[in-house]
């Protein structure tokens, strides 16, 4: 009996462990060694080592942020940084514990929804930007940069934006003789190409169980779920009709494959990749997924219209964080990962569509081979509007996709879902 | 007279042992000390705080455990979850097991073969295995093909809500049996042949003989296998990590999933902490109460 019940005591602690081992959130353990070990440049100057925790995912994308480091060094020969790469799902894990613990990075990777819920853990960027004649924040596409600005404050420097543009598998269209999509298709249009795509296996559009891919549909159908102030609001009926029109393209229609698997968001890349669906939405970061995984001609084009032509935009930075040992350093690294030569290299390995207007024709120029591409890009930042975040939107985003998943398995309607997600989301933001 | 006295020299003997006990213990007893009970209490210390990951920790009292009964609608959910799939996986994985275990040692060849064979599973981890049934149970996989050819509906396994539980339960108890079924073969082994022989005389049948006599004789490598099973399906967790991360619409999401989610994703370690304590007073009240049981059920020859 005591045996079992220490054996039952023991096991259900075990997980408590794994809490308790990031529990101490003291200051103690600020050994970043930031270069206070006396080694010199050669012009007799103290090197400055900076940590930079980025979000990376693949060996391919690492060599090229250690190209833009390295550059750093060369422009300041005092500075030198060193990178530590993390996959996106172990970053946002990674980050808080770090941040917690006091062994914050000096320099840290952010997503522009993420921002508000770190912003009390990045440095302000205001008074050195003041004393820099070289930042030419002018530069930067403002819809970004506004992400990361609170209350007039920079708090990150954009590397890249994206506008959401479609895909479209020019192959499979050239296999049914149906016409490309363009800049003037409709809803209507929009339907009609993926009846007559939807044969034999394959599917005119495919969903995945995340919003990102679906919002910027919800608004040209003339709904909203987060309005400009941040606000999350989801049973409008105008919202819930264009949720419904979406899971119906799954359930009634058989438009889309049903999502088998809504842990994985991009299940639809995977789906898209293997060649049978014709049109997907994502923004043009996923432009090597494109390269290096489809094996069939790719087009792109702007989201079709419904009610109103739109989409949103999206984009990743780089902050410092406000509890480096050597801030002044950190944003001259930061300007530089972040500045015209750094954000060439990026668009030249089509990592990146520059958040500087300056050097953005690198970035088509690299891109060249993707007919369509810079077009739907132009077009789309006309059209496009920043892609409004609640706060939490971590959380709130996981109530919005998890809720959704019984509308897009047609088990349960957009309008009774969105009563339940609301509650959720108002009861956390409460 | 010469009880005290015996007592006395009891008491002497024992102190001396106590501390040579104690040097012997410690390695294991600081490590208990230090990953066990140190962490334990801290969590209970925890979990009567709001304690962001980042920023002021606040003492609250009893209000994550407040929060979490009163206000949190998806801890409900979470907790019905769990145990549908604790009944579940403990009945289908003890059923199976023991078929498995009176198949196997019935063989008279090859049983050796069968045992690992089955067991197999175990070596391979949950992680490995849960990805394999991702395609197996994904819309072009084996199973879906099998049932469209035999002109039956395929499900959308993970990906339905009636169906995603039922998956994961099917991943889990093939991953799982194999453990029970090894104590099962060890616990029939065990039943003395006289005591069949002696029944099969008295004129009882096969089935007779295995529910009134073998089944009784086993019982306490039955309640072993249920015990432990019952804990530590409780603590499920790398199966819905990988296959579902306890979607569609937190069908799958369980206690420990929660806690983690709680923890790492949301950087609410107060409420993690809670969580973790609800879920060691579940497995502590059901842990008692099959010990409580145990002496209606199981049979201990000597």
């Amino acid at each position: 009996m005591k045996k079992r019940k220490v054996a039952a005591f023991l096991m259900a602690m075990l997980m408590t462990l794994s809490l308790a081992a990031c529990g101490g959130s003291g200051d103690d353990a600020k050994t970043d060694g930031n270069g206070m070990d006396g080694t010199q440049t050669d012009g007799g100057e103290e090197i400055v080592e900076l940590r930079w925790l980025n979000k990376c995912e693949s060996e391919a994308e690492a060599a090229i942020w250690q190209q833009l480091a390295d550059n750093v060094t060369k422009e300041y020969p005092n500075i030198k940084v060193t990178i530590e790469n993390t996959d996106w799902t172990s970053y946002w894990t990674k980050l808080p514990v770090e941040l917690a613990s006091g062994s914050a990075p000096d320099l840290m990777y952010m997503h522009f929804s993420r921002a508000s819920d770190y912003k009390n853990s990045m440095l302000p960027l205001g008074e050195y930007i003041k004393d820099d004649e070289n930042v030419n924040m002018d530069d930067f596409y403002s819809g970004i940069l506004d992400c990361f600005t609170f209350d007039d404050e920079v708090y990150a420097f954009p590397y890249d934006f994206g506008p959401y543009v479609m895909y479209y598998n020019k192959d499979l269209f050239d296999k049914y003789k149906v016409e490309y999509p363009d800049e003037e298709t409709d809803w209507e249009e929009f339907l009609e190409i993926c009846k007559k795509l939807s044969v034999d296996g394959n599917y005119g559009t495919v969903f995945c169980s995340s919003c990102d891919y679906y919002i910027p549909q919800v608004l040209s159908l003339g709904g909203e779920v987060i309005d400009e102030n941040g606000t999350f609001e989801i049973t409008d009926k105008e919202t819930t009709d264009a949720l419904q029109t979406l899971a119906d393209l799954i359930n009634v229609q058989g438009y889309a494959p049903k999502i088998a698997d809504t842990a994985n968001t991009v299940w639809n890349w995977e789906q898209f990749e293997a060649g049978n669906i014709g049109m997907l939405i994502d923004g043009p970061w996923c432009v090597p997924n494109v390269i290096n995984y489809c094996d069939f001609k790719v087009g792109y084009t702007i989201v079709p219209a419904a009610q109103q032509h739109v989409t949103t935009i999206n984009g990743s930075g780089l902050a410092v964080s406000n509890t480096t040992q050597h801030p002044r350093e950190a944003y001259l690294a930061l300007q530089s990962l972040t500045g015209p030569a750094a954000q060439q290299i990026l668009a030249e390995n089509g990592r990146a569509l520059p958040s500087r207007e300056s050097v953005r024709n690198y970035y088509y120029e690299a891109m060249s081979e993707q007919e369509g591409l810079e077009e739907a890009i132009k077009a789309s930042l006309d059209i496009g509007i920043p892609y409004h975040v609640t706060e939490n939107f971590s959380e709130v985003s996981t109530i919005l996709n998890s809720g959704m998943d019984v509308v897009f398995s047609g088990e349960a309607t957009a309008e009774e879902a969105a009563k339940d997600i609301q509650a959720q989301v108002d009861a956390l933001l409460k | 007279m010469s009880v005290p006295e015996k007592k006395a020299g009891f008491k002497r003997k024992r102190k001396s042992d106590f501390g040579v006990a104690l040097v012997f213990l410690a390695p294991n007893l600081i490590g208990f000390l230090i990953f066990t009970m140190i962490p334990m209490a801290f969590s209970l210390v925890m979990s009567l705080y709001d304690w962001p990951l980042t920023g002021e920790h606040t003492f609250i009292g009893l209000g994550n455990f407040v929060k979490l009964f009163t206000e949190d609608v998806l801890f409900w959910k979470i907790m019905k979850n769990t145990l549908v799939y604790v009944v579940a996986y403990v009945a289908f994985n003890v059923l199976i097991a023991m078929g498995m275990a009176v198949w196997i040692t019935s063989l008279k060849k090859a049983n050796e073969f069968f045992r690992s064979a089955f067991f197999l599973p175990m070596m391979i981890g949950i992680v490995s295995s849960t990805m394999i049934f991702k395609w197996i149970l994904s819309d072009a996989g084996l199973v879906n093909s099998l049932i469209r050819f035999f002109g039956g509906e395929a499900p959308n396994w993970f990906g339905s809500t009636s169906t995603a539980m039922v998956a994961v339960v099917i991943v889990s108890v093939w991953q799982g049996f194999g453990y029970n079924m090894v104590i099962f073969i060890s616990g029939l082994l065990g039943v003395s042949q006289s005591v069949q022989e002696a029944a099969k005389i008295d004129g009882a049948n096969a089935v007779q003989t295995f529910f009134r006599v073998t089944l009784p004789c086993m019982s306490p490598s039955i309640f072993f296998a249920v015990v432990m099973t019952v804990i530590s399906s409780f603590q499920v967790f790398d199966q819905t990590f990988v296959s579902t991360m306890g979607g569609p619409n937190n069908e799958t999401n369980t206690l420990v999933l929660y806690l983690y989610n709680n923890a790492f994703k949301y950087q609410r370690l107060g409420y993690a902490s809670a969580i973790a304590w609800v879920l060691f007073f579940c497995i502590l009240i059901v842990t008692a109460f099959l010990m409580k049981q145990q002496k209606h059920f199981v049979n201990y020859e000597s």
